[in-house]
Parts: structure tokens; C-alpha cells; sequence
């Protein structure tokens, strides 16, 4: 998401600047979420922050990277997120931990695992695999030290490790 | 670290990305956002409205006249505004200076499981009961509720132990492995099991109970993250190993003197025998231990009441020896070091609060969470310490 949208707000309405960096910011909230509604919940919530605080994001240094932690913040800091559990209700639910795109994401041997990572592992782990950010900008994006990252990575891929070690991919962790 | 899983996690997730199909984006309100997203089904509109409003009433209303948004940069940290230099501060701690960049410590709930007023919250929801004390890590969580049943959970799903527990079941510090003495046809064994996903039973292996009439009942005392069990009583000091072909291993023999009083990220706290039985008499020291028995020192710990390491090894938060115990119920600071001992702070409790005693927690490898009481009602909250720049807030829960 950090460099698919343009760094630059300037000359853009909001409007405009949002229609750009909606699809990057519905990606980013569905890697952290894991299923559609709660990313679109969560990506939405970004965009109405955004408007609130538009002088403030379009005057930053990169409008990109404040709609980042703004997105990141709304989901590490909000409840369990209701969409999952209403999903329920609706005639086809999904499958715990399958997106409802299903196919690929069914053969992948981390992606479930990731999902099943605490919010700030989880966020962590997105935001070095995905978005490609060094520590010190997972850091910025978190409000935390780089040994806070350092530390929640760890975790987060011994955790991982462990997980397709039940799989039976590769012995336990040690 | 494992290039390959690095690798496969990046390739993982763009590719998820990149099979997304992106939703269209919804409209946006020009005036204040309303409470309504029109193109969801009902029912999930009405889980959107308390969202949405939550967070439209976060940024409406202005909190020292400005409008609320991600924090700067670092050292100013995001999800909280800087914190009023009182309420956080002693009258012996000295002011920052005023050229120094207040570090501002979030007000957000825990990220850990925690009780407060017997009640328990994991990732920020309530787990139906009332409970005495929880502890685990990232990977679950082992609790006991006022009836003195014992569950455990990842996230709020929850598993009750059956049986009776004179001796309490213990959980490794990252919440994967937990081990318990029970009555397995008439006799006693050490058992455990994985609170993985699909997680399965450790086996089993006989213990001598001994007879708690005279001291010599057998305690689970430390469960390590990489699924050692330690079982230690008067009479009996066995090191299970459930995932190294079942082994056991007499340490009576390969650490003779040894007492193991608990688990940590950092290592097995060991006091010798020699020096004192508790934790507050002698030496304790952190160790190592191997699957033949042999314990390998790795650094002193403070005698201590109670002692708690971050889940990095980075810290260790204790209260001196004799700082509670009898009718203390709290207490106003937690002595706080790295374990390289090259780092230390004292943590002193909101103005007006004290910690609750032994039900303080590492976040990570700057914050511990604790709950703390009121010096004048009684009432709790829970308030949040960073040991990096020794100052402690208020924080909000549910």
C-alpha cells in the first residue's frame, strides 16, 4: 500500500485521493482481518477517520503511509470485529478461517495460520512480508520501539513455524 | 531464521492480495458520517452502526482542543495522547526535562489476557464467569474461575479441565504447552497437552503423588516453551520430556539441591536448596536446562516475592522479598531490570493506586499491565508501565 499510492495528496480532493487508495487499503485490511466484512469495516472506518483529519493527512510527508497507521491502529485497537460472528447468520456462511474468494487461500500453508496470529503479530508480520517495511517503520506505524517489533516478529514466526510443524511439515519448534 | 518461511510468507500474502476481488468503495458522507452503510445486509449494518459511531465518537470530540489522529513520529507513540505529567508521576520522581520528548505510554487496553474484578477479558472480550487469575502467552491461556475449576482457551474460545485440581495444572510462558498431576486409574502420573490448534495430548508418565499432609505433594513447577515438564516435590524431582520420546529424567541426580520455582521466557527460576527454599531466601538464579537434567546458569534474579520476565527475555519485573505476602493485597511500586542487568527502573503506580499483587504481565518487551487498586475505595482498574522510561498510566478497558 506504501508505494501503490501515490505520495501525493496535493491538487487531490478527498474524494479523489480515496478512490485511488481504496483498493490498497482494502487489500491491507483484509490480510489483517482475514475475511471480507471485517475489511471492509475496517478500511471504511480508515477513509471516515481520514476525512476528519483530511488537512492533516494531505499536508504529511506521505498521506500513504499516515492511511497505514491509521488503518493498522483502527484494527489492533478496536474489539473482535461483530461482521465475523453475524456472517453466521446470512444463508452460506464462509468456513472459519477460509476467505469466501476460497481456492487458492485453501492451499496455502501460512496464510491460515496467520489468521489465527494475535492482531499486533498479525500486523507485524503484513507489514514486513507484505508491505516490505523495515523495522523502524513497522515501529512508526505501531507507536513501538524496534525491539517491541523485533520482539512480536519473533513471536509471531515461532508461532508460525510451530503451527506447520503440526501440520507435519517440519519438526517442532525447540 | 528460516529463509524459506519468510519467502513463503511474502509470496503468500500478495498473492492473497492479488486475488482479492476488491469491493466497490462505499460512498462517503460529505457531513458528519452517519451511522448507516446502506449497501450491507441488515444485520450487519447494525453491528456497523455501534462501530462506525465508536470510532465517529472517538474523533469527534476534542481532547486538549485538538482533534484527535495518529500520533507523530517516534518518540511520541500512537493510539494516545500524551499522558498528564501528574497522575503518572510520584513526588520523588523527578520531572523530565523539559528539551526531552515526553513518550507517551497508550491508554488502550491490554493486549494480554487479564482479570480484573474477577472478571476476564481476552482480546478485549469478556469470557463468561467469574475467575481468580489467568496466565499463558501468545499461544493461549490457562485460568481459574471463583470455583476454583481450572479452564483454558486460545482467544475467547474456552475448555474446562475436569477432574480436581489439589495441585494447580501450569502453563509454559508462551501459552502452548500445559501440564497437570492427576488420578489416571488410581495412580499418579504428570500429563499434559498442546493448545495449538488440533492441539493433542502430551502422553503421560507415573509419578509418586506424596501426601500433601506432610509437605511432600508433588507440584508442577515449570512448563517450558519448548514443552519440558518439571515436577517437583520433597520426595521427587522428575523432568518429563513428552516430546523427546516420553523420557524422564531423575534431577535429584543431574541437579542435585536444585529447586525449580517456575518458568520464564528467559530461562527456569532456580534457587539452591542451600541458600533457602523460597524465592526470597538465597540466590535465585535463571538457568537453562537440558533434556539430560543438567541445569546451565544464566544470570542472577533479585530474591524476590514474585518475579515476571518479558516474553522477549528482555525483562524481569519483581517485588523485593517481604514485600507482600499475608494481608497485603497491593503494592505501590515493582522493582523493574533488564536481564543483562545493565538496566533498571522502579515503577511506581498512578498517584492513589497500588499494583494488586502477583497479577502483573508483560505486554512485550517495554509495557507491563497490571491491575491496580485504589488506595481509597478499593475499586480496580488497570494501568500500564514502561520499563524503558519508568512511567505508568491509567489505561481503559471495557
Amino acid at each position: 500500500m506504501m508505494d501503490t499510492v501515490t505520495s501525493s495528496a496535493d491538487g487531490c480532493t478527498f474524494e479523489e485521493y480515496a478512490g485511488i487508495a481504496w483498493p490498497s487499503l482494502y487489500r491491507y485490511a483484509y490480510l489483517l482481518a482475514g475475511n471480507h466484512a471485517d475489511a471492509e469495516d475496517i478500511a471504511q472506518q480508515t477513509l471516515v477517520n481520514a476525512y476528519r483529519s483530511w488537512s492533516r493527512v494531505k499536508g504529511s510527508d506521505s498521506p500513504a503511509a499516515y492511511l497505514c497507521r491509521m488503518l493498522t491502529n483502527t484494527y489492533v485497537s478496536q474489539r473482535r470485529p461483530k461482521g465475523r460472528r453475524l456472517e453466521l447468520l446470512t444463508d452460506a456462511p464462509p468456513e472459519p478461517g477460509h476467505a469466501r474468494v476460497g481456492g487458492p487461500e485453501e492451499r496455502m500453508a501460512l496464510w491460515p495460520h496467520v489468521k489465527s496470529l494475535p492482531p499486533r503479530q498479525r500486523a507485524v508480520i503484513v507489514l514486513r512480508y507484505y508491505e516490505d517495511l523495515s523495522e523502524q517503520e513497522i515501529a512508526d506505524v505501531l507507536g513501538c520501539s524496534r525491539g517491541n517489533v523485533k520482539s512480536t516478529a519473533h513471536h509471531a514466526l515461532k508461532a508460525l513455524r510451530a503451527a506447520l510443524g503440526s501440520d507435519g511439515s517440519d519438526g517442532r519448534e525447540n | 531464521m528460516s529463509v524459506d518461511i519468510e519467502e513463503a510468507l511474502g509470496r503468500e500474502l500478495r498473492e492473497v492480495a492479488d486475488g482479492l476481488h476488491i469491493p466497490a468503495m462505499p460512498p462517503l458522507e460529505q457531513e458528519t458520517p452517519r451511522a448507516q452503510r446502506h449497501w450491507q445486509p441488515l444485520l450487519v449494518a447494525a453491528a456497523v452502526v455501534l462501530i462506525v459511531a465508536g470510532a465517529v465518537a472517538v474523533v469527534a470530540i476534542p481532547r486538549d482542543g485538538q482533534e484527535l489522529g495518529p500520533a507523530p513520529p517516534s518518540p511520541s507513540r500512537t493510539e494516545s495522547e500524551p499522558s498528564p505529567p501528574s497522575p503518572s508521576r510520584t513526588e520523588s520522581e523527578p520531572s523530565p526535562s523539559r528539551t526531552e520528548p515526553v513518550v507517551t505510554i497508550p491508554t488502550t487496553a491490554p493486549t494480554v489476557p487479564y482479570v480484573l474484578e474477577q472478571r476476564l477479558y481476552v482480546d478485549g472480550e469478556q469470557v463468561p464467569g467469574t475467575w481468580w487469575s489467568v496466565d499463558g502467552g501468545d499461544a493461549g491461556w490457562l485460568a481459574q474461575r471463583t470455583d476454583y475449576t481450572w479452564w483454558w482457551g486460545r482467544g475467547t474460545e474456552t475448555n474446562e479441565m475436569t477432574g480436581s485440581y489439589d495441585v494447580p495444572p501450569v502453563i509454559s510462558p508462551n501459552g502452548r504447552y500445559v501440564a497437570e498431576v492427576r488420578i489416571d486409574n488410581g495412580e499418579g502420573v504428570v500429563t499434559g497437552f498442546d493448545t495449538g490448534p488440533g492441539g493433542e495430548g502430551l502422553g503421560s508418565v507415573p509419578v509418586d503423588l506424596g501426601d500433601p499432609q506432610d509437605g511432600s505433594a508433588v507440584f508442577i513447577r515449570a512448563v517450558t516453551n519448548d514443552g519440558k515438564v518439571i515436577a517437583q516435590g520433597t520426595n521427587t524431582r522428575l523432568l518429563w520430556l513428552p516430546l523427546a520420546g516420553n523420557g524422564t529424567v531423575d534431577l535429584t541426580v543431574t541437579a542435585p539441591g536444585q529447586l525449580i520455582l517456575g518458568s520464564t521466557a528467559a530461562g527456569l527460576v532456580v534457587n539452591d536448596e542451600a541458600g533457602g527454599i523460597e524465592p526470597a531466601e538465597g540466590e535465585p538464579y535463571l538457568a537453562k536446562i537440558s533434556d539430560d537434567g543438567e541445569l546451565t546458569r544464566i544470570g542472577a534474579v533479585p530474591p524476590h516475592d514474585f518475579v515476571v520476565v518479558s516474553p522477549g527475555a528482555v525483562w524481569l519485573a519483581w517485588t523485593p522479598a517481604g514485600s507482600t505476602g499475608g494481608e497485603v493485597t497491593s503494592i505501590p511500586k515493582l522493582e523493574a531490570q533488564t536481564v543483562d542487568r545493565t538496566q533498571q527502573a522502579t515503577l511506581t503506580a498512578p498517584d492513589g493506586w497500588g499494583f494488586r499483587v502477583r497479577a502483573w504481565v508483560w505486554e512485550d518487551d517495554d509495557y507491563v499491565v497490571s491491575p491496580v487498586v485504589s488506595d481509597r475505595d478499593g475499586g480496580e482498574r488497570m494501568a500500564r508501565c514502561s520499563a524503558q522510561t519508568a512511567r505508568c498510566v491509567l489505561i481503559n478497558t471495557p
